[in-house]
């Protein structure tokens, strides 16, 4: 007879957390991309403590100023700082980033879960309301919304979070397709459960994972398109600033110092790769096919 | 006697994987003669598919493969891989498991079969397709002037098998290697598909290796059998001493594991289990593989790798105790 | 074939129903009186009663909307704020954009599903990652950014390419000077989605049975690779590329607006910025019947590709 060890006893759902953190911790990539992730976020947050200036304090002796001891980043057409301005800039297009991805999660999945598993006339009427969704691209919602109710980061944070809905819709669908038919499904039925306690409180869990990486796959996405509609004017209106405001602000200095159009860009790079190698890093250590 | 077709010696597989090695194949030698059907059963992951596959090498980059196979005088294990490819599809052909997904669905099967002739043999498309109408015929598709232009998927699980097939022959081949041809088709159309086979080896002479882990495919048309287990050979002989007499007791475990209608008189015989399971390919044992598992097994069994033996001329086995129960 | 097409098409009527509701309903949503909205804010009565009495303002909304449709199919999509005809504008400045997009999508096309190839066949080797790092930063580059930052070089520093206007395809070579930039900076993107994707299904492909099945027939890996694989591989591109088109109709607006295009996309900004709600209406209209009718003839090219749909008449 032998001694069972019960400090070796784990529950499946713990041991499967070590392996996913085992495996995410053999991708370098990806958790330099949590790292810049967190960073990024952590330092918008904090904006009001960390910014050394207020995005609108100006300096007209300082005016397009190099790097100096005073900026570490040089100053603007305005001799605002422009550190200050890339961090108060971050956090209005990380928030539309965010809040965008959110919004269009919140909506998106249950509809696309709802297709997904009842099917038939309510899958048929989904599929045209993702395809109207579709068919207006995010920059021309932003227009149509800039028309009827004025340009705003609020509008624009709208049109890009309907925009993202349609993939999400059919993403959400495709993981209800194949779940629905796995053996909890009937097993739930059996118990009694009812169509929105199968769909919310069995389905839903298994999917958490392909949100996750969808979420952090979509977040780039949004950031970018924020900027592009702030550059337009669509967006956060100036003088609040947001990194596509500022490459709007840098456009008609191009020819004098381009160093204004490089500084919002680049951090924009940055988080979008640091997003993107974050949600591929997550999706391999999900898929059960991977190895390591 | 004449010089065998097909001379298989020393054959090692062994796949390198993230998680270390696995030995799929363990120093496995055998002969195909002209004009026979040899067998080669075991259960899944002994190391069949992967002996056959290895020939023509159409396994993975991981696999590292050692020593002879002797095709008609040339070494296959030492050929340039330009050379290699001629003899694929032309001279060692093969039939693989699942039809439903060996063939192209985006091409038309007429184009799929016409592949191989013009490839190989340098056909016009008049010709080549003149040729495939034939081919199908042969494998006793339906009107085969119209199926020459349909697509996979408009075609039934058998019919496609029967292309495979067709495609497999198109170049009138020495050898056609079938991987468990008949697993994934339901059994009145396996029937078909054997029989089909058979017609092939009495018409054109070829030559047919057919792996499977159904003894009773086996029993129906092979000449000679191999039972592999675990990587090695366990037991080599024509196929009527293998079911009349097997020797090695992974063997007779197989055989007595089929169910057997109960006909009223005497006792009911039971069905047997071969107790334990598969050992891990990881290691190379140096024992017997099946040791943890027999009945006879013993200090020797479980401290020397048995050598093949022959029990009758023509009757090979490996194990310190073959015989009869 | 003719069942799947005959549904695409009536789901792409219905699709062009609902959204021509919307732009209908969007106009009619702005704060304030629309006859005003619709009449260049003029204030002048009479001004005012002739749009109320042209828009048909008095009437109930669903006359209001037929009437609407009924002028938009017979080329009528009002007057802007200058008085000129919005179908007119819309029209002279559409070709510029289908140029830019077609060559930008194109040029995404040639480098994108090649990459594609290569990475997914010399996985794990230098050029696998090469590509795949290119398609990363592909996708998290701005591509308006791209655009600023390659006027300052190509066009400000070294006067390779001119900056910015366009010169019409009668002068083909200075067109495509001038189309270049543009058109390198909004493929980036496309490429990116597109490298990504064709590496994805390429590997997929690889790993099927029947390409196990083209070697062992001798096949040269070539022909393993281009035809078999690839093929089927094309396939599922086909759809991806067909979801990109957004962001492309996106993208043309913004790259003309850094480009100086006098485009399709660069008007739909300047009606915005103008207030000008007719000129809007007229251009959001065009833009989702657009994608519409160019997503429908994608899903055309799919069913030529995919013989499931091609050759419905199953016997199996």
């Amino acid at each position: 007879m032998s001694v069972v060890d019960a400090t070796a006893l784990t529950s499946p759902r713990a041991r499967r957390r070590v392996l996913l953190r085992k495996r995410f911790l053999r991708r370098p990539m990806a958790v330099v991309g949590l790292v810049i992730v967190v960073v990024f976020v952590v330092v918008a947050a904090l904006a009001p403590w960390v910014a050394p200036y207020s995005a609108s304090a100006t300096d007209f002796n300082a005016i397009l100023a190099h790097s100096s001891s005073k900026h570490l980043l040089g100053t603007d057409e305005l001799g605002r700082d422009e550190l200050s301005r890339l961090i108060w800039g971050g956090r209005a297009s990380m928030q539309a980033g965010f809040l965008a991805t959110l919004l269009a999660m919140i909506v998106a999945v249950p509809i696309g879960m709802v297709a997904g598993y009842y099917r038939g006339w309510v899958d048929t009427a989904i599929a045209r309301i993702t395809d109207v969704l579709l068919a207006f691209p995010f920059l021309i919602l932003a227009v149509g919304l800039a028309a009827i109710l004025g340009p705003s980061l609020t509008n624009a944070t709208l049109a890009l979070g309907i925009a993202s809905m349609p993939g999400l819709i059919r993403i959400a669908r495709g993981e209800v397709l194949a779940l629905r038919e796995e053996d909890f499904v009937p097993a739930a039925v059996a118990n009694g459960a009812n169509d929105f306690t199968i769909i919310f409180r069995h389905i839903l869990p298994n999917m958490t994972s392909t949100l996750l990486v969808q979420a952090t796959l979509t977040i780039p996405g949004a950031i970018i398109g924020e900027a592009a509609l702030s550059f337009l004017g669509l967006g956060v209106q100036p003088p609040t600033p947001s990194w596509g405001v500022m490459l709007q602000d840098a456009q008609s200095y191009l020819s004098q110092d381009s160093r204004l159009a490089v500084f919002p860009g680049l951090a924009i790079v940055i988080v979008s790769l640091a997003f993107n190698v974050l949600g591929d890093g997550l999706r391999d250590i999900f898929d059960p096919r991977t190895t390591r | 006697m004449a010089e065998p077709l097909l001379e298989v010696s020393d054959l090692s597989v062994r796949f390198d994987t993230d998680d270390g090695p696995v030995h799929a194949v363990d120093k496995l030698s055998f002969t195909l003669n002209r004009g026979e059907v040899l067998g080669i059963v075991g259960e899944s992951g002994c190391g069949k598919s992967v002996t056959c596959m290895s020939l023509v090498r159409l396994l993975p980059e991981t696999a590292v493969i050692s020593g002879n196979a002797v095709f008609d005088g040339v070494d296959l294990l030492a050929l340039p891989p330009k050379r290699l490819r001629a003899i694929r599809g032309r001279d060692i052909s093969f039939v693989f498991q699942e039809p439903m997904t060996s063939l192209n669905p985006v091409f038309r099967i007429g184009h799929q079969i016409g592949e191989v002739l013009t490839r190989h043999l340098g056909l016009s498309r008049s010709d080549a397709r003149t040729r495939t109408i034939e081919l199908l015929d042969l494998v006793r598709i339906p009107s085969p002037a119209q199926r020459i232009d349909e697509y996979p998927h408009q075609l039934s699980g058998g019919m496609r098998q029967r292309v495979m097939i067709a495609m497999a022959l198109a170049c009138n081949p020495r050898v056609l290697i079938a991987d468990e041809p008949t697993t994934a088709l339901d059994v009145t159309i396996q029937a078909g598909v054997l029989d089909l086979m058979r017609d092939v080896r009495e018409r054109l002479g070829t030559s047919i290796v057919l792996i499977t882990h159904n003894l009773g495919v086996v029993a129906d048309i092979a000449d000679r059998v191999v039972v592999m287990y675990a990587g090695r050979k366990a037991e080599e002989a024509p196929v009527g001493d293998l079911y009349a007499a097997p020797q090695h007791p992974y063997t007779i475990g197989l055989l007595g594991a089929i169910p057997r209608p109960y006909h009223g008189d005497g006792e009911r015989p039971r069905l047997r289990e071969i107790p334990g399971r598969v050992p891990s390919l990881r290691e190379l044992p140096q024992m017997c593989a099946f040791a943890d598992r027999c009945p006879r097994a013993d200090e020797l069994s479980r401290s020397q790798v048995p050598e093949l033996r022959f029990v009758r001329p023509d009757h090979l086995v490996a194990c310190f105790h073959p015989g009869p129960e | 074939m003719g069942g799947f097409l005959l549904r695409k098409v009536g789901a792409a009527l219905v699709v062009l129903l609902v959204a021509s509701m919307l732009v209908f309903l969007g106009v009619r949503a702005i704060p304030g009186d629309p006859a005003i909205a619709l009449g260049a804010e003029s204030r002048d009565p009479a001004v005012l009663a002739a749009i109320r009495h042209k828009y048909m303002l008095d009437r109930p909304l669903p006359v209001q909307y037929v009437h609407w449709v009924w002028m938009a199919l017979h080329g009528d999509l009002g007057t802007d704020q200058r008085d000129l005809s919005v179908a007119h504008t819309i029209v002279t400045r559409l070709p510029i954009s289908l140029e830019l997009a077609i060559l930008s999508m194109l040029l995404a096309v040639v480098i994108g599903i090649p990459a594609g190839v290569i990475a997914a066949t010399r996985r794990g080797k230098p050029s696998d990652y090469v590509v795949t790092t290119t398609a990363l930063v592909g996708l998290s580059v701005p591509h308006f950014w791209i655009g600023l930052l390659f006027i300052v070089w190509f066009a400000v520093d070294l006067h390779w390419l001119p900056a910015s206007s366009y010169v019409t395809v009668h002068h083909p070579i200075a067109n495509l000077e001038h189309m270049l930039m543009p058109c390198i900076v909004l493929s980036v993107g496309l490429a990116a989605v597109l490298m990504r994707q064709m590496r994805s299904s390429m590997m997929t492909s690889l790993g099927a049975d029947y390409v196990r099945t083209a070697r062992a027939k001798g096949l040269s890996e070539r022909s393993v690779i281009w035809r078999h694989a690839l093929r089927n591989s094309l396939i599922t591109v086909t759809t991806v590329i067909g979801l990109q088109l957004g962001g492309l109709i996106s993208g043309v607006v913004i790259i003309e607006t850094i480009f100086g295009i006098a485009g399709f996309g660069a008007l739909t900004v300047e009606a915005v910025n103008q207030r000008d709600y007719t000129l809007i209406q007229g251009v959001v209209l065009v833009a989702a019947a657009g994608y519409v009718v160019v997503n429908l003839a994608v899903d055309i090219v799919y069913s030529l590709l995919n013989p499931r749909i091609r050759a419905a008449g199953a016997r199996s």
